[in-house]
């Protein structure tokens, strides 16, 4: 715990997985807040309640939801005499917010005078408001890089039989992931692949379309934060070329661990990367199947290419990260001030 | 309690726990809540769980509480003694709770 010791308080439910993990990485990587996840929606249950207590207990300066839940209210309701300030951390790029339908829920928070801070991941998005609004700030994703060496890890080891590919996204985000588009991709690969999945297959239609186009796929379905950090070492290429994105934690954890990733150019934790590694990774038009599988190809037929684009992806990265926890930094001391 | 039947060791009978100060607990609609400072959900305690808990903030020693919880749960002693020095065991191994120093 740092400075603040539970002056700020951040929440968020379950079922917004990118944005734990960015509050999550904002607790650990700053020192300056302290998360919880919230696994229950009931309102009126047990979890709401200790919360409700506990923000009695410790007063905190102020509290922070990720994203919005309707549990949310009870907090607002219950600790509206507190001395609590409250604000949102919202993660979805402006392009999410349409694509995932949230319009209706920003519009409604940004007008909400209880809310006193407006959080935003997205940069641009958070400029674009703070023109018009008060409380507006960005505030950026941070990440905890793994004590890893890759030139040690994956690449030491014996040649595998199969090239593991990753498609990796949440049930909630399919609509702006462009999984139709990668499937197609993967399913023209004439090399031994296994594409690694965690979910995707529990959906009757992908589903389908997985054994219709005869892919070869292992789902590990929901995967507990220690699974999913064992599968994801396994990994050589992940697969993320969505249509819209804000930070992409799974493609930043592939990076750290020195796995490259094909990304559309939504995918903002790709944007201050080399020119060399935009050209081989990131695809120009997310829905050409064809220029996601040519990219695919020139990955997994290149083993040297891949340690070479995901040790240099890792060094960019760490640099960016340590720009980004300075901001973070700068932001909580602002407005816990 | 016949301590010899437990095939657990290490592990002193007379001993009473008291919960670590850095931890937040709450009964709340018949469950034990347990808050962890380094975590970031909740634990819930029922069932027998919640029986031992209750027994271990009355601070009553290992053997009396599975005593109690033979008697409460129509099990036998020896199937208490193991379940009481898991759930201990498991606390301690989180830090939930600690050993109440002997005056």
């Amino acid at each position: 715990m740092g400075s603040y010791d539970n002056k700020l308080i951040t929440f968020c439910a379950r079922g917004f997985p990118g944005t734990n993990r960015s509050l999550m990485n904002l607790e650990k990587t700053t020192g300056l807040s302290k998360h919880f996840i919230l696994t229950s929606s009931n309102q009126d249950g047990p979890e709401i309640k200790f919360f409700i207590n506990h923000l009695k207990t410790k007063k905190p300066k102020l509290v922070v939801f990720g994203g919005w839940n309707a549990v949310y209210e009870v907090f607002l309701h219950e600790l509206k005499d507190e001395k609590i300030q409250f604000g949102i951390y919202w993660t979805s790029s402006p392009g999410q917010v349409d694509i995932s339908e949230e319009i209706d829920i920003l519009s409604l928070l940004i007008k909400n005078s209880q809310i006193q801070h407006k959080l935003f991941a997205n940069r641009g998005l958070a400029l674009s408001l703070s023109g018009h609004i008060s409380n507006v700030d960005y505030l950026p994703d941070t990440l905890i890089l793994p004590q890893l060496n890759p030139e040690k890890g994956k690449y030491g080891r014996k040649r595998k039989e199969n090239i593991i590919i990753s498609l990796f996204c949440s049930p909630f985000e399919y609509k702006r992931k462009n999984i139709l588009n990668c499937l197609l991709a993967v399913s023209m690969l004439k090399d031994n692949y296994i594409l690694y999945l965690n979910s995707l297959s529990k959906n009757t239609y992908y589903k389908n379309i997985l054994e219709s186009l005869n892919i070869l796929y292992k789902d590990f379905g929901w995967m507990t934060d220690k699974k999913y950090k064992k599968i994801i070492e396994e990994i050589d290429l992940g697969l993320q070329v969505s249509f819209a994105e804000t930070f992409n934690h799974v493609v930043a954890e592939h990076i750290i661990r020195g796995i490259p990733v094909i990304t559309s150019r939504m995918v903002p934790v790709m944007q201050n990367m080399s020119k060399e590694i935009k050209d081989k990774l990131i695809v120009d038009d997310p829905d050409s199947h064809l220029e996601i599988k040519e990219k695919i190809e020139l990955l997994i037929h290149n083993e040297h290419l891949r340690r070479k684009l995901g040790t240099t992806m890792l060094n960019q990265i760490k640099k960016e990260n340590d720009k980004r926890i300075r901001s973070a930094i700068e932001v909580i001391n602002k407005i816990m001030r | 309690m016949n301590q010899e039947r437990c095939t657990m060791q290490k592990i002193d009978f007379d001993q009473t726990y008291v919960v670590s100060g850095e931890i937040s607990h709450r009964e709340i609609e018949g469950q034990i809540l347990l808050l962890r400072p380094d975590d970031h959900c909740l634990y819930t305690v029922n069932g027998t769980g919640k029986f031992i808990w209750i027994e271990i903030l009355k601070r009553k020693p290992v053997s009396m509480i599975a005593k109690n919880l033979a008697k409460s749960f129509n099990i036998s002693e020896e199937k208490a003694c193991k379940d009481v020095l898991k759930f201990v065991r498991d606390l301690e191994k989180k830090k939930i709770i600690v050993k109440e120093r002997k005056k």
